[in-house]
């Protein structure tokens, strides 16, 4: 009786906890229902409902479940244990987690189930049954740096379900290294444009949001867990000698292609990226939330922003730009004017111009509002 | 002309050279017990890449235009109708019927299943050229055993001597050759004409075999007209192997060589040979394959020799007309063909087979070699039985003034 | 001269006949029915990881000898070059890559849609089924091995070491499974399914597809879907067909086709032997009597 009351009052709280543990504050976070990073109102990018509970994989590596014990063909193999969470922050560091869930939309993660049928062949000729599916994720990673495809690697032999329980207890506490990023490199180069090229990895991979894999193609698991150590042995990123002019450049150039070589090539270590020293345009209050995509284009290269804003506001609509974003709150005198009244030519970079109206004013000494806020 | 009667030779069978004969056919058949008693594979060095070696190479290839002499002969003398060469028909025949007895035998050995060698009779493929192979030798077997019954019944009408009880049957089986003789005497010119007009086939088939090997054969010698370099070399190789067959049995019997008339047929080789050799060459250019050539292998090397020794060299000897009537260099010339197509089908057959996954290029075994080496010994220790036993080699005569009986058989007189 | 001159004339019409109408189409010849329908396997060797379990499934499909299959797991035997033989007829070789993971190809008869060795049998003793599979009669072979000569993919093996009832053994497409609905034994147990068991046209649909949707991990080319006019196996990879243990220069021309056009045009309704026959008979006769006719003049003074 008492340890029924035990169960009956620690089982909900255990599951509050984990509830807690997923989204601290209100048990929701713009993930819960907002597939993308940006929602805007015309693309609200609103995942399917239920969105309570509903794991898409863009959540994060903790929102997925840790362990998950295949066992669906228990009869003829031993169940697998299969770390998720461990391998899910593998593949943070790469592909992301759809690098194994090929196929989502914007809704909830599918189980591998749900599309494939288990037993062997399916439904849609080609498309592999769950049992080939399961072997084809796991392999082709495990392949690649263990070079063998044992079935124990996975399989807990049937009938050696200790073993298997204790893999379990040690899988669920293990946690794989972060690894460490560098701030920058510094290429030291023989090129008479320049002696050195520095390098700021964190910029590349956190302000201009490039994935590890745009630089780092094909350098899985491989790279650290190959256990033939054959692709560790080649050089090592940073060493640039015996690689052609090409392949040095490899890298940089899906990018920066049409760059000068002054762009990277100095004689001195270069300052990180500055977006008022490089561009000349400062990044105030508002712009600062945004990421450098949504202004520059999702391509590769970023794409040049018109100095007329108008790549992003959209200047027809008269009176949905809130001109109090700009620092100054205009006051009812200009409130009905058209932005090129003062801002000739819609040139917003240049000193607005309030000859038209009045001889005797000029920006910055006289303002057409009160600062705001 | 001196006038000759063929009839059977007054020799002793055994001299030392039979002797040295018989112990290769014995040691031949030993290795060929061997081959019935344990397979295929434990006498040949024939495997998964090589499926025909040796045996299918020589005993049947080359076997088989060897024994051309037979169609080219009948095909001058009877259809031609050139009197000048009725004394070399009947040798001629008697090789070429041994010969493809002996290609039988050597399909036999070489096949898994030689119980079954009568499939093809009752199951037919018409898309196979061996199929198309295998029943134009069947057939033209038997016509050879036809054309050569004449021979048989004229040594023995009036002359069956059947020991002990057979006695009784004396004179049935001597109205069977009275028989066969009169019925073979009127329709002979039937047989004679589908004789070569089988080995006009067959000849040219056997080069079709390798046609669908395709980019496993070299390609100095895979061509789409090799069942004409067939048939061409066939033709060309029927007349220096009687040339070869009837120097050597006149030496070894201690006979006059025939030099008139091998002389002659020497003349005629050298036309066939020229086109021979043209269709080879032409071929070679229009296919651009004489690249291959400046390569230093062993395919062009067996090339070189099979050309150069096999047909351009005896061509300039035959060419001569002074070489024709000199005994060694006819009969150098008349062998060096004779040794050019057979190397031409070790060549098409061996050499040039190439199969894209061989670890090991093919090299016969000793019990390969020991067992074709002991059917030609056979084959040999068989033509000496024939030629001493029954009217075959003509000898002058001059008592009697009629052709060999058997020439003027079939004329529809 | 004038018998040179004739000799020639004689051996044109014997090389006329012999190469006449050489472009022919086949005609008779064993079954060979190219069913719309006819299964194939579709091999992707990019998927394949060489776990040799096929290899196995096979042997046991065929009630050959094999060891037990944990023994398959090792993967030494994949650094030998093999070829199907007697003790199996499919094998899983291995090849290098630029990429970590090395190509394991898979080999076994391919079942040609034109096969060479259902043209060259002088019995007849192989056919290719409604089903796609080409087959061998054990009943009708003589064990002639020319079926090894013609097959371009050098597949048939044969049991030379049996002085009686020698067989030639070969991937038969499992006729005895797929005529009870199920399928290949070998497509059956592949644990990570590179082998797809299919109608041949929808398998060249779906290899289609795969090489439109990965281009970086395919070549653009299906094998065996136009090869030597086209075989019920085809194959995807991801490196030239060449380098990862595929014959070279095959083109896509049936095999046999060459030498059936030859042989259909020597024996075109046996219209050239007949003819050749003809020919030869008359030149007999004229001979004779030309012949005849000298005779009788030499003999008058």
């Amino acid at each position: 009786m008492k340890i029924s009351l035990v169960i009956l009052l620690f089982f909900p709280l255990t599951l509050c906890a984990q509830h807690s543990e997923r989204s601290p504050s209100s048990g929701l976070n713009c993930k819960s229902c907002h597939s993308c990073e940006y929602p805007t109102v015309t693309n609200p990018c609103l995942v399917d409902c239920p969105r309570e509970d509903l794991i898409t994989i863009r959540h994060g590596v903790s929102s997925g479940p840790n362990m998950i014990v295949i066992d669906r063909f228990r009869e003829r193999y031993g169940p697998v244990v299969f770390s998720h969470r461990l391998h899910a922050e593998m593949a943070d560091m790469g592909g992301g987690c759809e690098s194994c869930h090929h196929y989502n939309t914007t809704g909830p993660v599918l189980a591998c189930g749900s599309c494939h049928e288990p037993g062997s062949g399916s439904m849609e000729l080609g498309m592999p049954g769950l049992v080939a599916a399961y072997h084809r994720q796991c392999m082709s990673c495990h392949r690649e740096w263990q070079h063998t495809v044992e079935c124990q690697s996975c399989h807990a032999l049937s009938g050696d379900m200790k073993m298997a329980a204790k893999g379990l207890g040690e899988l669920k506490a293990k946690e794989h290294k972060r690894i460490s990023e560098p701030t920058k490199v510094v290429f030291k180069t023989r090129s008479d444009k320049g002696s050195q090229v520095t390098f700021y990895h964190d910029q590349h991979s956190k302000l201009f949001g490039m994935s590890c894999t745009m630089c780092h193609e094909g350098q899985g698991c491989v790279r650290c867990h190959d256990v033939k150590k054959t692709v560790l042995t080649e050089t090592p990123v940073s060493s640039m000698d015996g690689r052609t002019t090409e392949e040095k450049h490899k890298a940089c150039f899906s990018c920066h292609e049409n760059d000068k070589c002054s762009n990277c090539h100095s004689d001195v270590e270069t300052k990180p990226f500055n977006h008022a020293v490089q561009t000349g345009w400062v990044i105030k209050k508002y712009h600062s939330n945004l990421s450098c995509r949504s202004c520059h284009g999702s391509g590769n290269r970023f794409v040049r922003v018109q100095s007329d804003c108008g790549t992003c506001h959209s200047l027809e609509k008269k009176g949905s730009f809130r001109h109090e974003v700009t620092g100054v709150r205009l006051d009812d005198n200009h409130l009905g004017f058209a932005c090129e009244d003062c801002h000739s030519g819609n040139r917003f970079d240049k000193v607005p111009d309030c000859s038209t109206c009045h001889d005797d004013k000029s920006w910055p000494s006289d303002r057409p509002g009160i600062p705001w806020p | 002309m001196e006038n000759h009667k063929a009839q059977p030779l007054n020799r002793k069978y055994f001299t030392p050279g039979v002797w040295v004969l018989v112990a290769l056919a014995v040691n031949g058949l030993i290795f060929l017990g061997f081959r019935f008693y344990g397979g295929i594979g434990s006498v040949t060095n024939l495997n998964q890449q090589y499926p025909w070696g040796l045996w299918i190479a020589v005993d049947v290839a080359a076997g088989v235009a060897l024994a051309a002499g037979g169609f080219t002969t009948a095909a001058l003398g009877h259809i031609m109708h050139r009197e000048h060469y009725h004394d070399i028909i009947r040798p001629a025949l008697l090789t070429a019927m041994l010969g493809y007895t002996f290609v039988a035998i050597g399909v036999c050995i070489d096949l898994g299943r030689y119980y079954f060698v009568w499939h093809p009779l009752f199951m037919w493929n018409g898309t196979s050229a061996l199929f198309e192979v295998g029943m134009c030798v069947m057939i033209y077997m038997t016509v050879l055993y036809i054309e050569f019954l004449p021979i048989v019944t004229e040594r023995f009408v009036g002359r069956v001597h059947l020991p002990g009880l057979f006695k009784v049957l004396n004179r049935p089986v001597d109205s069977l050759l009275r028989f066969l003789d009169r019925g073979l005497h009127k329709t002979m010119f039937v047989f004679i004409i589908a004789g070569v007009v089988l080995s006009t086939l067959h000849q040219s088939s056997l080069g079709t075999l390798m046609v669908i090997a395709g980019p496993k054969m070299h390609p100095l010698w895979q061509t789409p007209i090799l069942p004409l370099l067939f048939l061409l070399s066939a033709v060309s190789v029927g007349f220096p192997m009687v040339i070869v067959e009837s120097l050597a049995a006149s030496r070894s019997f201690g006979l006059k060589p025939e030099m008139e008339v091998l002389g002659r047929l020497g003349r005629l080789v050298a036309p066939l040979l020229g086109i021979y050799l043209a269709f080879k060459l032409g071929d070679m250019f229009i296919r651009e394959t004489f690249v291959y050539l400046n390569e230093f292998t062993i395919e062009s090397v067996m090339w070189m020799l099979e050309v150069v020794l096999g047909v351009v060299v005896p061509l300039r000897i035959l060419l001569s007309r002074k070489a024709t009537r000199h005994r060694g260099w006819l009969f150098t010339a008349a062998f060096l063909v004779v040794v050019g197509v057979a190397l031409n089908r070790i060549n098409n057959f061996i050499v040039a087979y190439t199969p894209p996954y061989a670890q090991a290029r093919y090299s016969p075994s000793i019990g390969e070699i020991s067992i074709t080496v002991g059917l030609i010994a056979i084959l040999i220790l068989l033509y000496r039985f024939v030629v001493i036993n029954f009217p075959v080699i003509s000898l002058p005569d001059g008592s009697r003034i009629s052709p060999a009986k058997y020439a003027i058989r079939g004329a529809p007189s | 001269m004038k018998l040179s001159r004739r000799s020639l004339l004689q051996f044109g019409a014997l090389l006329g006949v012999t190469i006449a109408g050489g472009g022919r189409s086949a005609r008779g010849g064993p079954k060979n029915i190219l069913s719309d329908d006819r299964m194939g396997v579709l091999v992707d060797t990019t998927v394949c990881v060489g776990y040799r379990n096929c290899e196995w499934a096979c042997k046991k499909a065929h009630d050959m000898s094999t060891l037990p299959i944990e023994t398959y797991e090792n993967r030494d035997v994949l650094g030998q070059f093999r070829r199907p033989n007697l003790e199996s007829l499919t094998v899983v070789n291995e090849f290098p890559s630029d990429k970590p993971i090395p190509i394991d190809v898979k080999v076994q008869c391919m079942h040609c849609d034109h096969p060479a060795c259902v043209s060259a049998c002088i019995v007849g003793a192989f056919s290719k089924t409604e089903k796609g599979a080409v087959i061998w009669d054990s009943d009708k072979c003589i064990g002639c091995r020319y079926c090894m000569v013609a097959c371009p993919f050098q597949i048939p093996a044969f049991e030379y070491n049996k002085p009686i009832q020698p067989r030639i053994l070969k991937c038969d497409f499992c006729v005895h499974r797929t005529a009870n609905e199920e399928k290949p034994a070998c497509v059956e147990i592949c644990p990570v399914e590179a082998l797809t068991y299919g109608r041949r046209h929808d398998l060249v649909k779906v290899a289609r597809e795969r090489i439109r949707k990965h281009p970086a991990r395919y070549v653009d080319h299906i094998y065996g879907e136009h090869e030597v006019g086209g075989t019920s196996w085809l194959y995807l990879a991801g490196k030239d067909f060449k380098k990862i243990g595929f014959p070279r220069n095959l083109g896509n021309n049936p095999a046999p086709g060459v030498s059936e056009s030859i042989q259909h045009g020597i024996f075109a309704y046996f219209m050239p032997p007949a003819l050749l026959y003809a020919l030869l008979g008359s030149i007999m006769w004229m001979r004779r009597k030309i012949n005849h006719e000298e005779s009788a003049s030499d003999g008058k003074p």
